[in-house]
Parts: C-alpha cells; sequence; structure tokens
C-alpha cells in the first residue's frame, strides 16, 4: 500500500521505492506507539507526506519537472509547494505528531481531498478533523488550487 | 454520476480494516461502478510485490509481530519494495565468528563508490559530495558477522541503507545505489558489525541521538558488543 501510494504521487517507480523506504524507517522506531485500529491511515498518510517532501525537494533541485502534461501531476507538485509551517518541524518532531494524532497539515489535507477523491467528510475522518475544520483549511488553498483543480476546488 | 472510490478505502476494505457496514459501502460503490478489479488489482501487486522482496519482509519483521501488532505484518510486506533499495542478501555466508576475532584481524571497511558517466569513485572519509551523487555502498568484513548499514544527515535524518542481517556476512553490496538529497553539511555513514543480530531500532535510535546533538562527530552509543566504522561524507555548502 505504502509502496503503491507514493509510486502514485511520485510517478516514478524509483523514487517511490526509496521514498517507502523513509516511511518505514520512520515505522522501526515508533512502531510501538501505532495505533493499531487503523493502521493503513497512518502508514497513507506518512507516505503522503514523505511524497510531498520529496516532490518539493526536487523542486527545488530540478526546476523544470515536467507535471504540465499531467493535470493529476501538476496539482499534487502545486500541493506539495504549498507553504506549510508544520513543514519546519523535523523529521522527529512530525512523527510525533502524527502519533499523538493531532492534526494533520493542510497540504496532505489537500492531497486526501483534491486528488484522491475523499468527501470532505472521509478527509475529515481520516484526520482527525472536523468537517469544518477541514473546510477551514482547505479555504485558503483554494484560489491557487483553483488556477489548477477548478472542478475539485469548488 | 458518484465520485470515484478513492484509493484509500479500496486499500482499506483490502486490508481488512473496515467495519462490515463501510466494508459492505464501499464494495457496493465498487461493484455499481463496474470496478470490482481494483480489489483483484491490489491483490495481484501485493503478491508480485512479494515475489520480487522476500527477503525484507522477513528481515523486518523480527521480531516476529504477535497480538495488536500483527498488522504489521502485511502491512511491511507490502512495504518491502522500498526497502529492497538497501537490501542485498549475505554473499558469503559461513559460522559466526565473535567481535574480537574481528577487531583483532582489524580493518572492516565500509566502502562508497560515487557513480558517475566517468565510471564509479571510490569515496574517502571526509571526501565533498553533493546533492544528487549517487552513492554505491558495499561492506567488507575480516570475518563473518551481522552487519548493517545506516546514514544519518546533517538534519539529523536517519536512513537505512541495509538492515541487519539475519545471518553472519562477510562482505555485502547493497543492491540498489543511494541518491544523495539536498540536507546540508554531511551524510555519516555507518557500518555495523556484531556476531549477535542486531535490533534495527537500536542502531536508528543511536543515529537519531547522534542527530540531535550539536557534536557533530559524536559517535553512537552502542554496546561494545557492536564494533561501529563510520565514513562521512561533507556537503560544502553554496559559495
Amino acid at each position: 500500500m505504502v509502496l503503491r501510494r507514493c509510486k502514485r504521487l511520485l510517478g516514478d517507480e524509483e523514487l517511490a521505492l526509496d521514498a517507502t523506504q523513509d516511511v518505514f524507517t520512520q515505522l522501526i522506531r515508533h512502531k510501538e506507539r501505532l495505533d493499531t485500529s487503523a493502521p493503513s491511515s497512518l502508514l497513507y498518510r506518512i507516505a503522503t507526506r514523505v511524497s510531498l517532501n520529496r516532490l518539493r525537494s526536487d523542486r527545488r533541485r530540478r526546476t523544470n519537472l515536467p507535471t504540465g502534461e499531467d493535470p493529476e501531476a501538476a496539482l499534487i507538485q502545486t500541493i506539495a509547494d504549498l507553504p506549510d509551517t508544520s513543514e519546519r518541524l523535523g523529521a522527529r518532531r512530525l512523527l510525533d505528531r502524527l502519533f499523538q494524532r493531532e492534526p494533520e497539515s493542510t497540504r496532505v489535507i489537500a492531497v486526501l481531498h483534491y486528488v484522491d477523491g475523499l468527501t470532505l467528510e472521509e478527509t475529515a475522518s481520516e484526520v482527525g478533523l472536523s468537517v469544518s475544520g477541514v473546510r477551514k483549511r482547505l479555504r485558503g488553498l483554494r484560489e491557487r488550487l483553483g488556477e489548477l483543480a477548478p472542478e475539485a476546488a469548488r | 454520476m458518484s465520485r470515484r472510490v478513492p484509493d484509500l478505502l479500496v486499500e482499506k476494505l483490502h486490508l481488512g480494516e473496515l467495519t462490515p457496514t463501510e466494508a459492505a459501502r464501499v464494495r457496493a460503490r465498487l461493484e455499481a461502478d463496474g470496478e470490482l478489479d481494483r480489489l483483484a488489482a491490489l491483490e495481484t501487486s501485493d503478491r508480485e510485490l512479494a515475489r520480487r522482496l522476500p527477503p525484507l519482509a522477513v528481515a523486518i519483521q523480527r521480531p516476529a509481530p504477535t497480538g495488536a501488532r500483527r498488522w504489521l505484518a502485511p502491512a511491511l510486506v507490502f512495504a518491502s519494495a522500498g526497502l529492497l533499495l538497501v537490501l542485498a542478501w549475505p554473499l558469503i555466508m559461513s559460522e559466526p565468528s565473535p567481535l574480537d576475532a574481528l577487531r583483532a584481524k582489524g580493518g572492516a571497511q565500509l566502502i562508497i563508490h560515487r557513480l558517475g558517466a566517468a565510471g564509479p569513485e571510490l569515496m574517502a572519509h571526509g571526501q565533498a559530495a553533493r546533492d544528487g551523487d549517487r552513492l554505491q555502498l558495499t561492506a567488507r568484513l575480516p570475518a563473518p558477522a551481522h552487519l548493517a548499514i545506516l546514514s544519518v544527515d546533517g538534519l539529523g535524518v536517519v536512513t537505512v541503507h541495509q538492515p541487519p542481517t539475519d545471518a553472519p556476512v562477510r562482505e555485502l553490496q547493497v543492491e540498489s545505489s543511494f541518491v544523495l538529497d539536498a540536507a546540508p553539511h554531511h551524510e555519516r555513514f555507518f557500518l555495523f558489525a556484531s556476531a549477535a543480530p542486531m535490533a534495527p531500532a537500536m542502531l536508528v535510535e543511536a543515529l537519531e541521538r547522534i542527530g540531535r546533538s550539536r557534536e557533530p562527530d559524536r559517535a553512537p552509543a552502542l554496546p561494545d558488543t557492536i564494533l561501529v566504522h563510520e565514513l562521512r561524507l561533507d556537503k560544502p555548502g553554496p559559495k
């Protein structure tokens, strides 16, 4: 599941394998604290975040990524590039926060809703926020996302 | 027209993580959309990954998951593809050897080659490397032992290149190369060798501690039954 998730976001098997390695390196250390009731949700979110971070750092390195031909890839890249204060957290603090089930970053919420097609209710359930909380988080992103995904950003 | 069933819900159905009510609802949506084959595709994908990467699933599951953590097994099997990059199985298998023998014979080697158009370049301790460099890691021991290769970058992020081997080996090349990212300052690679099996979490935690340390050259704190060999690549900042 993790590999499939990373591959969908990164669009490249080798990059996805590398990202999956990152996800499980973190899990090796934190597995005792995993919420066993819904592990796939957590794994999915971590994989999403790791992949977004990869896309973002790759963008910094190579400014001409070929995302223009693929609307979904362009949307994912746009979300990856969005400023997110949680991005400044180190990997450890980030994982700590995730395992404590605190609200997920806006970028991950945006991917779940705009890219994966989860409804606001499903997204809220996945990330532990209210529907209004998810809506509020997404409000600030709509203008920019609307340029790429007017349907999704409605 | 209804929205396509999100991948996450299909994955959860596949993993048996939905309540009976949710599972029935998702299955009904898939059926209505004529997309039940997405479930079958996940099963096929899992089998294909397990076939390609069986050793890793075994390596990472140690100790065997039990009770509430049983879920970790399938999750790790699915993820094993990612760790194939850092896994290679023993090239030479033989009887375990005491760590003293390793020390007495000396010369545990962590060999790093930078792969480039002009061919592989052997990297020395302290040599400069940069974001995007592709590296090939090889470990060579004077006597068979359990070994692992990890690194920690200038941001304190730990990477497992080779999880601890289940069996003693004398030489091992990590199957896939590794691309340095943009983390600043350095990437410190560590070869760990031990006569006994090593817990991956212990090694990761040791490197995370030095990653958080303000002492850039601090050595990982580990039992003296583990032989540690380091090779650091420096990453000079932009001029």
